[in-house]
């Protein structure tokens, strides 16, 4: 078997890799949808819709996925929260590298103190359970699109920070690193020019993944009345509005749910796939071709 | 060890007594007082007030953070905004039937993921491990409230075989049981398809063989024992999470936990009962993460966590 391959490579042999980075792109275009047709931004309300089934009637291409309880088009509103969910997902990745990265940094490289400290907050942070933390800062500084990820950042930076700790750890008596710091380089030489390369890989891969947690995770919050509030249509928010008419309105909760499980399957498996081009010791039996 | 033992202890109050304190000023920076939250913003500047020396926030923060402390210290957690009733005697009411679910699920997931992990390392590369691969991967991918959503809809809706909600003794249990379970399994089973994996490839396997043992006897005697111990710490940690609140879970089949009792607290803007909660919960959640790491030093020395 071999073992390093290129992510071109990977692609061409597995299709699934194809297939998820297809639906990711997808996605991505859509959610350029309302920015282009500022129209399309615009959820209407009309009562005499209500709950209305879904019907492939070409003049009328918002009914295609039905209407919700106040008569507004599911597939408008899966268009709109197309974008919300990318932007939850895709600021949670930034705002955990923008702070994981550099605390983890400096607790590898410097240990001492400085990894105490680095430490320690991970502590107190990782003594919240899963989603207790998201949670109760939504709870306590109220909803809207910024606090949300806020509360999702704040728990979300210590898996990079772990990473980035280890391997500069692992990575600072290296002979390559002892031989920088011989010809006089500075820390941050060595940091930025030496150690930061080693940990793109591995951070490539988690922050798929984080991505497709925190996608998760704001449908959660959305779904527990917590979410983004007005003027932001989620993908969780329709799941859990859809909840109290399951039977007689299905349509309410079938398409936002397949909107959501495409997503988010799609970078899990884009994930898997980065890790079989990046870390291919790791891989799992989907990447095997 | 003893002093290993020392350290965990004191890491476990310094993290119990940073997190009640972050909880205490998080709570009084919230814009607006509590009045107005319980009152409504409407409400009379007097009435406000009245209420607020009547609750002790007119007095200073240095009392109130010192009181509190001592409070949780003795397992008091104040009394509910809205009605006053005391919180502890609910939080342990509530704790009871988050641990039946907590207990419940995670031996589903125990069960599954040895079921899904084993056979999936034995039958590593074929149809079977890719098909369980795919599965993992989509539970790791479907929200617990969708899946959790879609059982009642089968099991409790069209199917009627089981409750649609409630606390109603085992059969109530059996769904929410088994959707955390299912979700847990998910990513324990990988985790045990990696680790058997890797001690397949152990020389003390390849001696078993040769041998001459059965394949099954190799699998589960030799093998498993040694691959199950990366994954006790994975374990651990799900059994903290479980514990410290499966808020989502409790919420789609209306368990009366301590995550529906926080989410009540939400509702009702009852700031009061929602800190005591997460209190409860991380303090749980630290609680067990202690006795798992001193657990695994105990069983494998060879670990030393920092």
């Amino acid at each position: 078997m071999k073992l390093n391959i290129t992510l071109m490579q990977q692609i061409r042999r597995d299709r699934l890799t194809l297939v998820s980075l297809f639906v990711v792109f997808f996605w991505g275009a859509v959610s350029f949808l309302p920015v282009l047709f500022p129209e399309l931004a615009y959820v209407e309300i009309d009562l005499p819709k209500t709950r209305q089934p879904p019907m492939v009637d070409f003049s009328q291409p918002l009914g295609f996925f039905g209407y919700d309880t106040v008569g507004s088009s599911i597939l408008l509103q899966i268009i709109n929260g197309a974008g919300v969910s990318l932007v939850v997902g895709g600021a949670t990745v930034l705002g955990a590298l923008m702070v994981g990265v550099p605390l983890g940094a400096v607790a590898g490289y410097f240990g001492g103190r400085s990894d105490a400290l680095v430490g320690r907050v991970m502590d107190v942070l990782l003594a919240f359970p899963p989603l207790v933390l998201p949670l109760a800062i939504a709870v306590f500084f109220g909803g809207g699109l910024w606090t949300i990820i806020f509360a999702l950042c704040a728990g979300g930076w210590i898996g990079s920070a772990k990473i980035v700790r280890a391997q500069f750890r692992a990575l600072k008596n290296a002979d390559f690193v002892v031989a920088a710091t011989a010809l006089g380089a500075t820390p941050a030489r060595i940091i930025f020019r030496h150690l930061l390369p080693s940990v793109v890989s591995p951070l490539t891969v988690h922050s798929t993944f984080t991505m497709a947690g925190a996608i998760l995770a704001e449908a959660g919050l959305s779904f527990l009345g917590l979410g983004l509030g007005d003027g932001h249509v989620s993908w969780g928010g329709l799941l859990s509005e859809a909840r109290a008419y399951l039977i007689e309105s299905p349509h309410m909760a079938i398409f936002p749910s397949l909107s959501m499980l495409s997503l988010v399957l799609s970078l899990n498996f884009l994930g898997e796939a980065l890790r079989v081009v990046l870390d291919p010791r790791q891989s799992s039996p989907l990447g095997g071709g | 060890m003893l002093a290993a033992v020392a350290k965990i202890l004191f890491r476990l109050f310094f993290v119990i007594f940073s997190v009640v304190t972050v909880i205490f000023f998080i709570q009084r920076m919230i814009p607006g007082t509590p009045a107005d939250a319980i009152l409504g913003p409407d409400a009379p500047l007097v009435q406000k007030q009245e209420w607020l020396r009547q609750n002790g926030f007119d007095r200073p923060i240095s009392q109130q953070y010192v009181e509190y402390l001592q409070g949780i210290a003795q397992g008091d957690f104040g009394r509910r905004l809205v009605d006053g009733r005391p919180i502890a005697p609910q939080l342990s009411i509530r704790l009871q039937s988050t641990a039946k679910l907590a207990v419940s699920a995670f031996a589903v997931s125990l069960c599954l993921a040895l079921i899904l992990g084993v056979s999936a390392a034995v039958k590593a590369g074929t149809l079977l491990d890719k098909v369980f691969a795919l599965f993992s991967l989509l539970m790791v991918s479907a929200p617990v409230f969708m899946t959790g959503t879609l059982l009642l809809w089968l099991f409790a809706v069209r199917w009627n075989v089981l409750p649609l909600t409630g606390h109603s003794g085992f059969r109530s249990l059996i769904l929410p049981a088994l959707c955390l379970g299912a979700a847990l399994a998910a990513m324990t089973s990988r985790m045990v398809r990696a680790s058997l994996l890797d001690v397949l490839r152990e020389d003390y396997i390849r001696t078993a063989k040769a041998k001459g043992l059965p394949a099954l006897r190799i699998y589960l005697s030799h093998a498993l024992r040694n691959a199950l111990l990366p994954v006790l710490t994975v374990l651990g940690l799900q059994l903290a999470g479980l514990l410290g609140g499966a808020v989502i879970t409790e919420q789609v089949f209306t368990w009366p936990g301590l995550g529906t009792l926080m989410l009540e607290g939400v509702n009702q803007r009852d700031y009061n009962l929602v800190s005591a909660c997460v209190v409860v919960l991380a303090f749980i959640h630290v609680v067990i993460s202690a006795i798992i790491d001193l657990l695994q030093r105990l069983i494998d020395p060879r670990t030393v966590t920092e």
